[in-house]
């Protein structure tokens, strides 16, 4: 029996979205506000880092989102119809991402300790300036790219236009990516470099985006009318490909750590010393450890976590909390080891960036489809292989 | 095209294994007579010492290293076709994983050679083997190549049983096809397989648990042979990116190697009507990803290399690129890198004459690779007074030409013995189909 | 002696074949077996033995396997206790690579024998009741049932579509 749930008709749109949803998405957004103004008068480094922590997370997040729907169609799943949608939506947060790494030009002296240093031959590559262009102008083409294929999608063109952009954006993600993760990440300890670390800031967005799938899937599939079309085996699917990158994680994880652990060479084995020497970063490091990486990936071997709607939306949760871990481990060890106070205002920004994300999503997908006709039309092409 | 029967898939897949003609078995005997050959020159080189091929101070890995590698490397495709796209329940395996997964097998035992070869002194081989001994002596298993061992063992073996393992149904419909001694002989190897239900759910667990296991065998093999580069000290060895980027390289050259075979495999054993030109086109399809990502990983390579502000890897990084071997380098570059893109074309990847020649090209590719990474950064490394040149010998050269001799022979004994094509698996879509009208 | 009769039926349809099966069922039928050219997961629902101990076993062997891994490096290492590159002679971070190879080579030999042993696939006479057109484009069905009802199975089986149906001899 195909336990991939059978194709219904959904209950049709424009949906209507709960007032509460809005009022406290509006509600997270002034919390996140105020506690970003308030903070820069107080605390303006840590202020600025929290900004900035959201901002790789929430950028991974939606942009890694928008990738799976796109790598969905370019492979032709047909078991993805509803998902595709929900992963369209995040392309409506995109721009609000935008103006939010446009803000962070203001607070880059917080941010990037190497401005008015000497750095050699590298001066014209760490300018602030152009690092902030070349990123910017990156993060724009990506959005722009997404912005055209939910159109194509849109006005129903299966022609090779959605094709051509699917995989232009698909290319896109992975240099803009690996280039944000040199650009932002790595240059915080100018003195360290991985080469695996861009692929892997760019990994690290692709995990984002199907854990946030997993938990869009299971919370929205009443009100999107598709329970039907979302059963047992896509969540199977969504399980599966969570702890695939997981696994993925964890490897690129160990990739780098080896090398470096083997040859004990001072400039890369700064970036580990905070991280595995300093408490409470040696403290968090087993905890990212034993559930972003190891522990998604063990919860998820037993079949019955993935086929339940709960089980995988809290697996999926835990995914997403440790990549907050991940982020935040990422950037203060490296900028601020002797902050070690709880990240209230991170947490409260992060709010602000979620009600962002629901505000601009909720409208999306309240007036589209549950499931495009292109998708459906992808069935048919199954038969070739039978 | 027009859909076959469940019978059709017997008949063309059984069909081609009828008695081989004049032209194969003097292909076979080329083929031994290759091994032979090479097996020769190899005696030659244990009696007369290593000092019969190129390496010496300071390149003290050559060709002989390169070879290992782009076989182990041959050897991903087959089980990426096998195992990862059956759990991701892609259709299109169904026709080519057989011959994909043979070419693992076949590809890893001639990888396992070059170890030996490379020893030199081959018969303290076991030396490297853990074993309980009464001074204690064991492996440093802190080591890279204790790592390769076990690593390359463990694949050869695990490559083996899910191979087998995957032939056991086919085996015995090629039983019941058969007479005399053949009968007797496929009646042995499939273990009395009647694919009764008891028989069936047993082993479609196992086979799901063979294919989900050798995932992560895939990635982790090739990448505890990069690190015999990426944990040592020398510039253009020294990367956290070698562990990826070899396993998406050896996937790209086995992909090219899946092609390379398939399309003379289909129209000399007549299997047009089973692997069909769009089962090509995945793998070309394929093809685009991985040598996209090979692209990146040059890119990044270089990139960091600057980047890094280390002297000794930046000028290691301008000397491959800009002398010495610097036309292999860029070779590289264009075989791997640029010449897939071409299959974004359907004409390119759907014509056999243009999928041949730019798998040609990525195997070239990829075995350059091997040979650039292998070579270039001993021969360039910390200090000028050490900067030196290689160049393989005929001894190299032979037993190289020989290895491929050893391949295809294992190759070409298999396409005439044993199914090349999953029958079981191939019906299965049709089976489905039929039987979710009813669910 | 309880004699029992022994329906072989053969269906030129999957379809059909799910059919009796069905109907098998509802008639309280356990004793059936089922031989097909492929594999029949959807079938699952309709037999009576469901499942498969080889995956509980892989696991175990697995796991057997990482132990072993690790207690083979980081034992070896503290026979002589040797401090080389300045690391600790039981560092766990290799002695991962050595681990998870054992794992995947323990766990897939455990799956490989569970399924020749579960399976009973060891080179053995195939059974009489076996058509080679089982392994072509037939589907079998063999239902084991009193004698008294072996009229009642046998018009059941042409219903639901069966090419051929032979009630067998007595089976004690």
């Amino acid at each position: 029996m195909n336990t991939h749930a059978r194709p219904t008709e959904d209950r049709g749109f424009p949906r209507p979205v709960p007032t509460w949803v809005y009022s406290l998405a509006a509600l997270g957004i002034a919390v996140g506000a105020l506690a970003f103004v308030t903070g820069l008068r107080t605390d303006p480094a840590a202020t600025w880092r929290a900004l900035f922590i959201n901002f790789l997370f929430w950028t991974s997040l939606a942009c890694g989102a928008v990738t799976w729907s796109v790598a969905f169609r370019v492979a032709r799943a047909t078991w993805t119809a509803p998902i595709n949608q929900m992963g369209h939506a995040m392309t409506r947060f995109l721009p609000v991402l935008l103006l939010v790494f446009a803000a962070l030009f203001l607070g880059r002296r917080y941010l990037f300790p190497w401005i008015g240093t000497d750095l050699g031959a590298r001066a014209c590559w760490l300018d602030a300036r152009f690092m902030f262009a070349r990123d910017g102008l990156g993060l724009l083409l990506l959005t722009l790219l997404s912005f055209a294929f939910v159109r194509a999608y849109e006005q129903k063109d299966a022609s090779r236009r959605l094709s051509v952009i699917g995989v232009l954006l698909l290319f896109t993600y992975v240099w803009v990516f690996t280039l944000l993760g040199f650009d932002l990440v790595m240059s915080l300890l100018p003195v360290w470099h991985s080469a695996l670390f861009g692929g892997y800031f760019a990994l690290g967005g692709l995990y984002l985006g199907i854990a946030a799938l997993a938990v869009m899937a299971v919370s929205l599939r009443g009100w999107m009318g598709v329970e039907a079309r979302v059963g047992t085996g896509q969540f199977r699917d969504l399980g599966n490909l969570l702890m695939a990158f997981a696994m993925a994680m964890t490897y690129f994880f160990y990739s780098q750590a080896l090398p470096i652990w083997y040859e004990n060479l001072p400039p890369e084995i700064v970036f580990a010393i905070p991280r595995i020497r300093l408490q409470p970063w040696l403290a968090l490091s087993w905890v990212l450890l034993f559930t972003c990486y190891l522990g998604v990936f063990a919860l998820l071997v037993v079949r019955e976590m993935k086929e339940r709607p709960a089980t995988l939306c809290a697996v999926a949760l835990v995914a997403l909390a440790g990549m907050g871990l991940e982020r935040y481990l990422l950037v203060t060890p490296s900028l601020a080891p002797a902050d070690t106070a709880f990240p209230i205002r991170l947490v409260l920004i992060g709010l602000g960036f979620l009600g962002a994300l629901v505000l601009t999503t909720a409208p999306f997908l309240a007036r589209t489809p549950a499931v495009s006709e292109l998708d459906l039309a992808l069935k048919a092409e199954q038969e070739l292989w039978r | 095209m027009t859909q076959l029967t469940l019978r059709d898939y017997n008949r063309d897949v059984i069909a081609a294994l009828s008695p081989g003609t004049q032209p194969y078995w003097v292909a076979v005997a080329l083929m031994l007579l290759g091994i032979i050959v090479g097996g020769v020159v190899w005696g030659y080189q244990i009696c007369a010492g290593m000092g019969l091929i190129g390496i010496n101070h300071p390149i003290g890995w050559g060709t002989y290293i390169a070879n290992f590698v782009f076989w182990i490397g041959i050897g991903h495709a087959g089980t990426l076709i096998s195992a990862i796209l059956y759990l991701f329940r892609v259709r299109w395996r169904n026709a080519i994983y057989r011959s994909a997964e043979a070419m693992t097998v076949f590809a890893v035992m001639t990888a396992g050679l070059f170890p030996l070869i490379h020893l030199g002194r081959v018969w303290v081989f076991w030396f490297i083997l853990p074993y309980p001994n009464q001074r204690h002596l064991w492996p440093a298993f802190k080591s890279p190549l204790v790592w390769d061992v076990v690593a390359v063992t463990t694949y050869l073996i695990i490559s083996v049983v899910f191979w087998y393992s995957g032939l056991i149904p086919d085996l015995a419909a090629v039983r019941d096809a058969t007479t005399g001694r053949r009968h007797r002989i496929y009646g042995l190897l499939a273990l009395g397989w009647t694919g009764e239900y008891d028989q069936w759910r047993h082993y479609l667990r196992g086979y799901a648990c063979l294919a989900a296991l050798a995932t992560p065998l895939v990635i982790s093999v090739h990448s505890v042979v990069s690190w015999d580069f990426a944990v040592s000290l020398l510039p253009g060895w020294h990367s956290t990116i070698f562990a990826p980027y070899f396993v998406v390289g050896a996937i790209h050259s086995g992909l090219a190697m899946v092609v390379m075979l398939l399309i003379p495999l289909r129209r000399f054993l007549n299997l047009r009507r089973v692997i069909r030109v769009a089962h090509l086109e995945q793998a070309a399809l394929l093809m685009i990803l991985t040598g996209a990502l090979m692209f990146w990983a040059y890119a990044v390579e270089s990139f960091i290399s600057w980047y890094g502000a280390d002297i000794f890897e930046r000028q290691f990084a301008a000397w491959r690129m800009t002398q010495g071997y610097a036309w292999a380098f860029w070779a590289m570059v264009f075989c791997n890198g640029i010449a897939p893109m071409a299959f974004f074309f359907k004409w390119a990847r759907t014509n056999l004459v243009s999928l041949y020649a730019i798998s040609f090209l990525v195997l070239l590719g990829m075995w350059l690779e091997r040979w650039v990474i292998v070579v270039t950064a001993t021969a360039h490394d910390f200090m000028p007074e050490n900067w030196s040149g290689y160049h393989p010998t005929w001894v190299e050269v032979t037993i190289s030409l020989a290895s491929v001799c050893w391949f295809l022979f294992w190759f070409l004994l298999f396409a005439k013995h044993l199914p090349v094509v999953s029958i079981a698996e191939s019906k299965e879509p049709q089976v489905s189909a039929a039987l979710e009208a009813v669910a | 002696m309880n004699a029992e009769h022994r329906v072989v039926s053969v269906f030129g349809d999957v379809r059909g074949l799910a059919e009796a099966l069905r109907r098998l069922g509802d008639l309280g039928m356990k004793e059936m077996q089922v031989y097909s050219p492929a594999g029949l997961p959807e079938l699952d629902r309709l037999l009576p033995r469901r499942g498969s101990p080889v995956r509980f076993l892989t696991l175990a062997g697995g796991i057997t396997g990482a132990i072993l891994g690790f207690w083979m490096c980081i034992g070896s290492a503290l026979l002589y206790g040797l401090i080389v590159g300045g690391k600790f002679p039981e560092s766990v971070l290799p002695y991962c690579v050595i681990g998870f190879e054992l794992t995947v080579l323990l766990g897939g030999l455990t799956a490989f024998f569970a399924v020749l042993g579960f399976a009973r696939l060891f080179a053995r006479p195939v059974p009489a009741v076996y058509d080679p057109r089982f392994g072509e484009d037939k589907f079998g069905l063999v239902v084991t049932c009193a004698p008294a009802q072996t009229a009642s199975v046998t018009r059941l089986l042409r219903e639901a579509g069966a090419e051929e149906v032979l009630a067998g001899g007595e089976q004690a």
